[in-house]
Protein backbone atom coordinates (compact mmCIF):
# COMPACT_ATOMS: atom_id res chain seq x y z
CA UNK A 1 0.00 0.00 0.00
CA UNK A 2 1.61 3.44 -0.88
CA UNK A 3 2.35 5.60 1.78
CA UNK A 4 -0.28 8.26 0.49
CA UNK A 5 -2.87 5.83 0.57
CA UNK A 6 -1.88 4.68 4.36
CA UNK A 7 -2.34 8.31 5.40
CA UNK A 8 -5.51 9.12 2.79
CA UNK A 9 -6.54 5.94 4.75
CA UNK A 10 -5.83 7.03 8.65
CA UNK A 11 -7.64 10.61 8.02
CA UNK A 12 -10.77 9.02 6.92
CA UNK A 13 -10.77 6.68 9.77
CA UNK A 14 -9.76 9.15 12.34
CA UNK A 15 -10.66 12.86 11.11
CA UNK A 16 -14.10 12.21 12.54
CA UNK A 17 -16.48 15.68 13.37
CA UNK A 18 -15.74 15.53 16.45
CA UNK A 19 -11.74 16.07 15.61
CA UNK A 20 -12.44 18.17 12.75
CA UNK A 21 -15.32 20.72 15.72
CA UNK A 22 -12.05 20.81 18.19
CA UNK A 23 -10.17 21.63 15.48
CA UNK A 24 -12.48 24.25 13.73
CA UNK A 25 -13.07 25.86 17.06
CA UNK A 26 -9.33 26.52 17.50
CA UNK A 27 -9.10 27.75 13.88
CA UNK A 28 -11.70 29.82 14.22
CA UNK A 29 -10.46 31.74 17.35
CA UNK A 30 -7.14 31.89 15.92
CA UNK A 31 -8.98 33.42 12.74
CA UNK A 32 -10.72 35.90 14.52
CA UNK A 33 -7.62 36.67 16.31
CA UNK A 34 -5.96 37.51 13.12
CA UNK A 35 -8.87 39.04 11.60
CA UNK A 36 -9.50 41.48 14.52
CA UNK A 37 -5.57 42.22 14.54
CA UNK A 38 -5.38 43.22 10.79
CA UNK A 39 -8.92 45.10 11.05
CA UNK A 40 -7.77 47.26 13.74
CA UNK A 41 -4.03 47.89 12.11
CA UNK A 42 -6.31 49.17 9.05
CA UNK A 43 -8.08 51.08 11.00
CA UNK A 44 -5.68 52.71 12.70
CA UNK A 45 -3.56 53.53 9.37
CA UNK A 46 -6.91 54.99 8.27
CA UNK A 47 -7.10 57.37 11.28
CA UNK A 48 -3.65 58.23 11.02
CA UNK A 49 -4.11 59.09 7.39
CA UNK A 50 -7.56 61.12 8.18
CA UNK A 51 -5.64 63.28 11.29
CA UNK A 52 -3.67 63.93 8.70
CA UNK A 53 -5.73 64.76 6.31
CA UNK A 54 -7.54 66.87 9.00
CA UNK A 55 -10.31 64.63 9.47
CA UNK A 56 -12.06 63.33 13.10
CA UNK A 57 -11.62 59.78 13.96
CA UNK A 58 -13.34 57.06 13.36
CA UNK A 59 -15.41 55.54 15.90
CA UNK A 60 -18.36 53.29 14.92
CA UNK A 61 -15.82 50.99 12.80
CA UNK A 62 -14.09 50.32 15.78
CA UNK A 63 -16.46 49.35 18.17
CA UNK A 64 -17.96 46.72 15.30
CA UNK A 65 -14.66 45.13 15.54
CA UNK A 66 -15.02 45.15 19.16
CA UNK A 67 -18.57 43.31 18.94
CA UNK A 68 -17.43 40.85 16.46
CA UNK A 69 -14.35 39.93 19.09
CA UNK A 70 -16.81 39.89 21.60
CA UNK A 71 -18.87 37.23 19.80
CA UNK A 72 -15.96 35.21 18.73
CA UNK A 73 -16.02 33.11 22.07
CA UNK A 74 -18.99 31.80 21.05
CA UNK A 75 -17.65 29.88 18.42
CA UNK A 76 -16.52 27.28 21.66
CA UNK A 77 -20.07 26.34 22.10
CA UNK A 78 -21.06 25.41 18.48
CA UNK A 79 -22.38 21.96 18.42
CA UNK A 80 -21.99 21.27 14.53
CA UNK A 81 -20.42 22.38 11.57
CA UNK A 82 -23.53 24.08 10.32
CA UNK A 83 -23.96 25.93 13.53
CA UNK A 84 -20.30 27.23 13.82
CA UNK A 85 -20.84 28.23 9.46
CA UNK A 86 -23.73 30.52 10.47
CA UNK A 87 -21.74 31.46 13.73
CA UNK A 88 -18.66 32.07 11.75
CA UNK A 89 -20.33 34.04 9.22
CA UNK A 90 -21.86 36.99 11.23
CA UNK A 91 -18.39 37.01 12.78
CA UNK A 92 -16.22 37.82 9.61
CA UNK A 93 -19.42 38.94 7.90
CA UNK A 94 -19.28 41.94 10.53
CA UNK A 95 -15.14 42.30 9.85
CA UNK A 96 -14.80 41.57 6.64
CA UNK A 97 -17.70 44.46 6.32
CA UNK A 98 -15.69 46.97 8.16
CA UNK A 99 -12.70 46.19 6.09
CA UNK A 100 -14.73 46.93 2.79
CA UNK A 101 -16.04 49.60 3.81
CA UNK A 102 -12.88 51.15 4.78
CA UNK A 103 -11.08 50.08 1.39
CA UNK A 104 -14.00 51.91 -0.33
CA UNK A 105 -13.64 54.95 1.38
CA UNK A 106 -10.23 55.30 3.16
CA UNK A 107 -7.98 53.95 0.74
CA UNK A 108 -7.29 57.35 -1.31
CA UNK A 109 -7.01 59.36 1.40
CA UNK A 110 -3.97 56.37 3.26
CA UNK A 111 -2.66 56.26 -0.15
CA UNK A 112 -1.94 60.07 -0.02
CA UNK A 113 -0.45 59.81 3.25
CA UNK A 114 2.22 57.03 2.36
CA UNK A 115 3.07 59.17 -0.74
CA UNK A 116 4.09 61.83 1.81
CA UNK A 117 5.89 59.32 3.43
CA UNK A 118 7.63 57.93 0.66
CA UNK A 119 8.63 61.90 -0.67
CA UNK A 120 9.94 62.83 2.86
CA UNK B 1 -22.04 23.24 -0.71
CA UNK B 2 -25.55 22.04 -0.70
CA UNK B 3 -27.21 24.61 1.61
CA UNK B 4 -28.09 27.71 -0.39
CA UNK B 5 -26.91 30.21 2.50
CA UNK B 6 -23.41 28.09 2.74
CA UNK B 7 -23.64 28.71 -1.58
CA UNK B 8 -23.99 32.57 -0.68
CA UNK B 9 -21.47 33.01 1.53
CA UNK B 10 -18.77 31.40 -0.38
CA UNK B 11 -19.55 33.54 -3.40
CA UNK B 12 -19.79 36.48 -1.10
CA UNK B 13 -16.45 35.91 0.85
CA UNK B 14 -14.92 35.36 -2.81
CA UNK B 15 -16.09 38.58 -3.80
CA UNK B 16 -14.92 40.48 -0.78
CA UNK B 17 -11.30 38.98 -1.37
CA UNK B 18 -11.26 39.47 -4.96
CA UNK B 19 -12.21 43.13 -4.01
CA UNK B 20 -9.21 43.69 -1.52
CA UNK B 21 -7.23 42.08 -4.11
CA UNK B 22 -7.83 44.77 -6.61
CA UNK B 23 -7.60 47.48 -3.79
CA UNK B 24 -4.41 46.11 -2.71
CA UNK B 25 -2.86 45.69 -6.40
CA UNK B 26 -4.21 49.06 -7.45
CA UNK B 27 -2.57 50.53 -4.41
CA UNK B 28 1.27 48.90 -4.32
CA UNK B 29 1.39 50.32 -8.28
CA UNK B 30 0.19 53.79 -6.91
CA UNK B 31 2.31 53.74 -4.55
CA UNK B 32 5.41 53.66 -6.56
CA UNK B 33 3.49 55.86 -8.82
CA UNK B 34 2.50 53.27 -11.41
CA UNK B 35 -1.04 54.01 -11.43
CA UNK B 36 -1.98 51.63 -13.97
CA UNK B 37 -5.59 51.10 -15.45
CA UNK B 38 -7.13 47.85 -13.76
CA UNK B 39 -9.52 47.39 -16.52
CA UNK B 40 -7.76 43.95 -17.69
CA UNK B 41 -7.45 42.79 -14.38
CA UNK B 42 -10.72 43.21 -13.23
CA UNK B 43 -12.05 42.08 -16.59
CA UNK B 44 -9.86 38.31 -15.68
CA UNK B 45 -11.00 38.62 -12.52
CA UNK B 46 -15.10 39.37 -12.99
CA UNK B 47 -15.31 36.88 -15.56
CA UNK B 48 -14.06 34.27 -13.34
CA UNK B 49 -16.01 35.54 -10.35
CA UNK B 50 -18.98 34.99 -12.67
CA UNK B 51 -18.05 31.20 -13.53
CA UNK B 52 -17.72 30.65 -10.35
CA UNK B 53 -20.87 32.31 -9.10
CA UNK B 54 -22.66 30.58 -11.69
CA UNK B 55 -20.99 27.36 -10.89
CA UNK B 56 -21.89 27.49 -7.54
CA UNK B 57 -25.91 27.85 -7.80
CA UNK B 58 -26.19 25.85 -11.12
CA UNK B 59 -23.16 23.84 -11.65
CA UNK B 60 -25.06 21.04 -9.47
CA UNK B 61 -28.23 20.85 -11.42
CA UNK B 62 -26.40 20.80 -14.66
CA UNK B 63 -24.29 17.66 -13.27
CA UNK B 64 -27.49 15.81 -12.06
CA UNK B 65 -28.73 16.62 -15.86
CA UNK B 66 -25.63 15.69 -17.32
CA UNK B 67 -25.04 12.34 -15.46
CA UNK B 68 -28.18 11.32 -14.18
CA UNK B 69 -27.67 7.86 -12.76
CA UNK B 70 -24.73 9.18 -10.54
CA UNK B 71 -24.16 7.78 -7.74
CA UNK B 72 -24.37 9.94 -3.77
CA UNK B 73 -20.96 9.30 -3.87
CA UNK B 74 -20.16 11.45 -7.37
CA UNK B 75 -22.36 13.89 -6.27
CA UNK B 76 -19.88 13.83 -2.86
CA UNK B 77 -17.05 14.04 -4.91
CA UNK B 78 -18.37 17.32 -7.34
CA UNK B 79 -19.36 19.34 -3.86
CA UNK B 80 -15.90 18.61 -2.59
CA UNK B 81 -14.12 19.67 -5.37
CA UNK B 82 -16.28 22.81 -5.56
CA UNK B 83 -15.90 23.75 -1.89
CA UNK B 84 -12.37 22.89 -2.23
CA UNK B 85 -11.64 25.09 -4.71
CA UNK B 86 -13.36 27.44 -2.97
CA UNK B 87 -11.00 27.21 0.22
CA UNK B 88 -7.69 27.07 -2.72
CA UNK B 89 -9.19 30.28 -4.15
CA UNK B 90 -9.06 31.98 -0.83
CA UNK B 91 -5.50 30.82 0.43
CA UNK B 92 -4.07 31.88 -3.62
CA UNK B 93 -5.98 35.58 -3.19
CA UNK B 94 -4.56 35.74 0.69
CA UNK B 95 -1.10 35.08 -0.23
CA UNK B 96 -1.26 37.51 -3.60
CA UNK B 97 -3.26 40.03 -0.79
CA UNK B 98 -0.19 39.85 1.29
CA UNK B 99 2.44 40.00 -1.60
CA UNK B 100 1.13 43.77 -2.51
CA UNK B 101 1.10 44.84 1.08
CA UNK B 102 4.93 43.58 1.17
CA UNK B 103 5.42 45.60 -1.89
CA UNK B 104 3.83 49.03 -0.06
CA UNK B 105 5.98 47.74 3.19
CA UNK B 106 9.34 47.42 1.08
CA UNK B 107 8.24 51.10 -1.26
CA UNK B 108 7.96 52.61 1.96
CA UNK B 109 11.21 51.86 3.21
CA UNK B 110 12.57 53.38 -0.17
CA UNK B 111 13.61 49.45 -1.32
CA UNK B 112 13.38 48.77 -4.77
CA UNK B 113 11.63 45.39 -6.12
CA UNK B 114 14.74 43.03 -7.33
CA UNK B 115 12.82 42.19 -10.82
CA UNK B 116 11.26 38.97 -11.43
CA UNK B 117 11.53 38.65 -7.92
CA UNK B 118 7.88 39.53 -7.78
CA UNK B 119 6.68 37.76 -10.58
CA UNK B 120 8.35 34.40 -9.49
CA UNK B 121 6.60 34.63 -5.99
CA UNK B 122 3.33 35.58 -7.19
CA UNK B 123 3.49 32.35 -9.98
CA UNK B 124 4.63 30.02 -7.07
CA UNK B 125 1.37 31.42 -4.63
CA UNK B 126 -1.02 30.41 -7.63
CA UNK B 127 0.50 27.54 -9.00
CA UNK B 128 1.37 25.34 -5.28
CA UNK B 129 -1.85 26.05 -3.70
CA UNK B 130 -3.49 24.42 -7.23
CA UNK B 131 -1.01 21.85 -7.68
CA UNK B 132 -2.17 20.96 -4.27
CA UNK B 133 -5.34 21.27 -4.57
CA UNK B 134 -5.61 18.67 -7.88
CA UNK B 135 -2.99 16.35 -6.15
CA UNK B 136 -4.99 15.92 -3.01
CA UNK B 137 -8.73 15.73 -5.10
CA UNK B 138 -7.38 13.52 -7.41
CA UNK B 139 -6.07 11.02 -4.33
CA UNK B 140 -8.96 11.28 -2.87
CA UNK B 141 -10.94 10.08 -6.02
CA UNK B 142 -8.32 7.65 -6.02
CA UNK B 143 -8.38 6.03 -2.43
CA UNK B 144 -12.60 6.22 -3.11
CA UNK B 145 -12.34 4.07 -5.63
CA UNK B 146 -9.52 1.61 -5.26
CA UNK B 147 -10.67 0.96 -1.47
CA UNK B 148 -14.49 1.72 -1.90
CA UNK B 149 -14.30 4.34 0.83
CA UNK B 150 -18.14 5.56 1.86
CA UNK B 151 -19.60 8.43 1.75
CA UNK B 152 -18.32 9.26 5.78
CA UNK B 153 -14.90 8.08 5.45
CA UNK B 154 -14.74 10.74 2.05
CA UNK B 155 -15.93 13.44 3.40
CA UNK B 156 -13.69 13.39 6.15
CA UNK B 157 -10.77 13.02 4.02
CA UNK B 158 -12.49 16.31 1.96
CA UNK B 159 -12.81 18.01 5.18
CA UNK B 160 -9.48 17.66 6.04
CA UNK B 161 -7.88 19.86 3.61
CA UNK B 162 -10.31 22.45 4.45
CA UNK B 163 -8.29 22.01 7.57
CA UNK B 164 -5.27 21.89 5.89
CA UNK B 165 -6.12 25.76 3.94
CA UNK B 166 -8.05 26.77 7.80
CA UNK B 167 -3.95 27.03 8.89
CA UNK B 168 -2.93 28.64 5.61
CA UNK B 169 -5.64 31.70 5.84
CA UNK B 170 -4.77 32.35 9.17
CA UNK B 171 -1.22 32.43 8.92
CA UNK B 172 -1.74 34.59 6.00
CA UNK B 173 -3.94 36.83 7.98
CA UNK B 174 -1.34 37.33 10.84
CA UNK B 175 1.23 38.21 8.40
CA UNK B 176 -0.91 40.56 6.54
CA UNK B 177 -1.74 42.07 10.27
CA UNK B 178 2.37 41.86 11.13
CA UNK B 179 3.00 43.95 7.26
CA UNK B 180 0.31 46.33 8.30
CA UNK B 181 1.74 46.91 11.52
CA UNK B 182 5.40 47.93 10.15
CA UNK B 183 2.98 50.01 7.56
CA UNK B 184 1.55 52.05 10.85
CA UNK B 185 4.48 52.29 12.64
CA UNK B 186 6.55 54.02 9.05
CA UNK B 187 3.62 56.27 8.92
CA UNK B 188 3.34 57.36 12.70
CA UNK B 189 7.22 57.85 12.55
CA UNK B 190 7.13 59.87 9.76
CA UNK B 191 5.09 62.29 11.13
CA UNK B 192 7.58 63.70 13.66
CA UNK B 193 10.06 63.63 10.88
CA UNK B 194 7.82 65.61 8.68
CA UNK B 195 6.85 69.76 9.93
Amino acid sequence: MRILDRLFLWIGTNFTVSAYMSSTRIQGLLWSAADVTLALVFLEIADEARARAGKGRIRIRYGLIWASALLTPLLFFARNPREFFYLESVIFGLQYLVLLFSAFTESRMILEAIRNVRKS
Amino acid sequence: MEQPFFRVMAVSWLLAEGIFLVYARWAAGAVRGEEKLQVRFVTACAVLFILLAGTVFFGEPLFKALFPRNRKMDLFLYRSSLWNLFCVLWVIIEGLIILYIARIDRAMGGQEDIPGRFSAAAVLLVVLPFAFYFLYQAQLVSVVGRYRLGIVAASRISRFFIRICGFLWIAFEWAAALLGLRILRRLCRAERIVP
